[in-house]
């Protein structure tokens, strides 16, 4: 299951430069139809483990919009074994430049063919929702489980813009992104220029958590299939005084200042120092 | 938290349950006999009942639903060779029969009856440094658990600690065995409700058929087949099965209910029917583990997993029975150790190296002192040592540094007519080599702030470190012995 694509020097320097940075292909066609299987039976509310997500937009069953379900690797076992891939944490442990790298929650993502603008996803930070991390060097691994380009609405990032600190937008459901694009560019008085994440199947993205990304509507008859795995370092602790509308995952270890984001709700896919820590580890695909 | 009204008035209700007990056996105690091994008045089912109770501690429910998070069902081989020794020894009399023949409270003492005082020292000295190392570990469990169980702020993790130390120190001091002998006898009930209710819940979360699918699904084969895990396999069985007959023999919380015990029969009895709960001991805990491990899907994090998972499916009032019958283990537990530990103390070292002239009363005030000692190096050691492995394996590493040498030295003594006190010396030296050197080496890293494992730790896999650890220790008997004389062979 370990595999040797690690990002090089040079690809380190990439990522520090524009804040992100695009995988080769990580996951082989077959591990591939077992990932999509298990990712429609989760879409379609089919919870193999029996225990549910920690919540999902919309209900189970309607797709006519974006289907946004996160820690859904709570619902599958192939599905934790995508998302809690020791390859995944290895590559962002060498992006982030630590030593330790831990779940903060999954998100499966479904975008339906012929979305409109309902399949927009609005530009923002990921930061913005996340200001209770005392550190700013979490990151996103996004895994496309299909071919995934401009057609069926890729996802977008503006490079370099992890420098420009938190700007305050943070409208992941903003259908209109022409006229946030306008107010990002006053704001910041940068073009606003976007990279299209153009993805093979078994390719992943990774971009870190103050790069501006978004995406467009899915065009194509092709829905567009991925999961989106946030990531923390490891000793990533709870900020208390962040003035900021309550996450979910507060909810899961109810922590008080200084706590440390640690324990089975935040598993670690990979840690340095103790190899064995994530079990996926040692389990044949 | 989901702790209600309802699970809260469980615990606390059992917490002053046992206080109280405590507190009234103390009127009971009225010789250092009393105090020490309960007048060796305890018969067939107390006997039983006492030895599960203070066998199953809140720190073998975690270290046993750890090794089923990170290690699968496979983990059950240690409780399948737990139960197997204790069979042998009761079915056998293998060494208890003769011991409980002698009219003594250690076994260390029995080292000095054989060999010589010098002999019981070192032994002593090296049954407190295991005793007391394991205790650090103890306490740090029990606190994981609480905090987990109850969802307590990380920041109160110290005072959490503490409050947990004294509680315990308070209960041990006021009754000594009487009380921790009576309270047994009520966790072993609840206990054993609350293990059994809460297996049946962990498998209907799951199906109790799908349980078995998912571990090969999550562990690969290797999850459900101990003799090709790389944690276990053979060479974990040849230690492992050597040092669960140790255990039965030279762990002084068991072997002080051996002493406890009105008859051989009694103990051969014990021993037997204890065999079987061994069994049920281990099987419980793995289980909740595991399931653990497939709620979560994850590895890591394995010593919080167990609590935090049972927490998630457990209903209300089942929850607040599973708590008090945990914090019953871990009172139990930690009670009955640090009292073993301080009874060695008093007897093994304090009062030979004082002549052997301390009276009952100087006996009992020092046993409460050693109490008191005790549980503040478990306090310091619990908040500042950092395990490196699982705690399992640290424990079988701490208790090795005194099983290795002791069980040669008792084996040699009571069978071997060869074996004299130099013997009993290099076998004590022989077989603490290799484990010392790795928890004094990887103490001393700590307290340098790394977080490296040491040579010594990577010098031998763990389980040829222990294995070899016990050849050194009869190696060390046997030549010790062929080399020397014994001047006087027999004292009693």
């Amino acid at each position: 299951m370990e595999r040797n694509d690690l990002p090089s020097a040079k690809d380190i320097t990439f990522y520090q430069q524009n804040g992100y940075w695009l995988s080769p292909k990580l996951f082989d066609d077959k591990e591939l139809e077992v990932f999509r299987n298990h990712h429609a039976a989760v879409v379609a509310g089919q919870y193999e483990t029996k225990r549910p997500p920690l919540n999902r937009e919309p209900d189970a069953g309607d797709v006519s919009r974006l289907v946004q379900i996160n820690n859904a690797y709570w619902t599958d076992a192939t599905i934790a074994r995508l998302v809690l891939h020791p390859t995944i944490g290895k590559i962002a442990a060498r992006l982030a430049g630590v030593k330790g790298i831990r779940l903060w929650h999954d998100q499966l993502l479904y975008k339906p063919p012929q979305s409109g603008k309902a399949g927009n996803i609005g530009w923002h930070q990921d930061r913005g929702y996340w200001l209770w991390l005392d550190n700013e060097n979490a990151l996103t691994a996004w895994v496309a489980l299909d071919d995934v380009d401009e057609e069926n609405g890729c996802m977008e990032v503006v490079p370099g813009s992890h420098r420009w600190g938190l700007l305050g937008e943070d409208h992941f459901y903003q259908q209109d992104i022409e006229q946030q694009t306008k107010r990002i560019e006053e704001k910041t008085g940068q073009p606003f220029k976007t990279q299209p994440c153009v993805l093979p199947a078994g390719c992943v993205s990774f971009h870190h958590c103050l790069t501006v990304h978004g995406s467009r509507a899915n065009v194509s008859d092709r829905p567009r299939i991925s999961i989106a795995i946030h990531l923390i370092p490891d000793g990533t602790r709870y900020k208390a005084d962040a003035v900021s509308e309550d996450h979910t995952n507060n909810t899961l270890r109810q922590p008080n200042d200084g706590d440390t984001y640690a324990g089975p709700y935040f598993p670690v896919l990979f840690r340095e120092d103790d190899p064995n820590a994530n079990i996926w580890m040692s389990v044949k695909s | 938290m989901r702790l209600t009204w309802l699970d809260w008035s469980l615990v606390l209700l059992y917490i002053l349950a046992v206080v109280g007990a405590g507190l009234i056996s103390r009127r009971r105690v009225k010789s250092i006999s009393d105090f020490l091994v309960a007048g060796r008045q305890i018969r067939y089912h107390l006997g039983v009942a006492t030895l599960v109770a203070t066998e199953l501690g809140l720190v073998t429910m975690m270290y046993f639903a750890e090794q089923g998070y990170r290690f699968g069902i496979a983990a059950f081989i240690i409780g399948i060779i737990w139960a197997a020794a204790y069979y042998t020894i009761g079915s056998t009399g293998f060494i208890v029969d003769r011991i409980r023949q002698l009219d003594i409270v250690t076994i260390t003492e029995y080292f000095e009856v054989r060999f010589s005082r010098g002999v019981r020292v070192l032994g002593a000295i090296l049954i407190i440094i295991a005793g007391v190392l394991s205790l650090g570990v103890f306490l740090k469990l029990g606190a994981v658990f609480l905090i987990h169980f109850m969802n307590i702020p990380e920041t109160y993790h110290h005072i959490t600690l503490t409050l947990v130390v004294s509680i315990v120190i308070l209960y041990t001091m006021a009754g000594g065995m009487i009380s921790i002998v009576l309270t047994d006898y009520v966790q072993f009930v609840v206990l054993a409700f609350a293990m059994v209710f809460t297996t049946i819940f962990v498998l209907a979360q799951f199906g109790y058929m799908d349980f078995f699918s998912r571990i090969s699904e999550m562990y690969a084969t290797q999850g459900l087949d101990p003799l090709h895990h790389e944690e276990y396999g053979w060479s974990f069985i040849g230690y492992w099965t050597v040092f669960a007959i140790s255990g039965c023999v030279l762990w002084q919380p068991v072997t002080q209910r051996i002493f406890a015990a009105q008859s051989p029969e009694v103990n051969r009895f014990i021993f037997k029917s204890t065999s079987m709960m061994f069994l049920a001991r281990a099987f419980f805990p793995i289980v909740w583990g595991v399931g653990a491990a497939l709620y979560f899907g994850t590895g890591s994090d394995a010593v919080a997993g167990m609590p935090m998972f049972l927490t998630a499916i457990l209903p209300v009032g089942m929850l607040g029975l599973f708590g008090a019958s945990m914090f019953a283990a871990m009172m139990s537990t930690d009670a009955g150790y640090i009292h073993a530990w301080s009874t060695i103390i008093v007897q093994d070292l304090i009062n030979p190296l004082r002549g052997g002239i301390l009276s009952d009363a100087q006996r009992l005030l020092w046993t409460r002192i050693s109490i008191l000692g005790i549980g503040l190096l478990m306090l310091f050691f619990g908040i500042w040592y950092q395990l490196k492995d699982t705690a399992f394996r640290y424990l079988l590493d701490v208790t090795t540094i005194y099983y290795a040498g002791g069980l040669a030295v008792l084996v040699g003594g009571l069978y071997w007519k060869r074996a004299t006190t130099v013997g009993a010396y290099a076998a004590f030296a022989c077989g603490a080599l290799l484990p010392l050197a790795a928890v004094v080496e990887d103490i001393v890293l700590q307290t340098q702030g790394s977080t490296l494992t040491g040579y010594f730790a990577q010098l031998f896999s763990p389980n040829i470190r222990g294995l070899l650890s016990f050849a050194f220790g009869f190696g060390g008997l046997i030549i010790g012995s062929l080399v020397s004389t014994q001047k006087v062979l027999q004292r009693t």
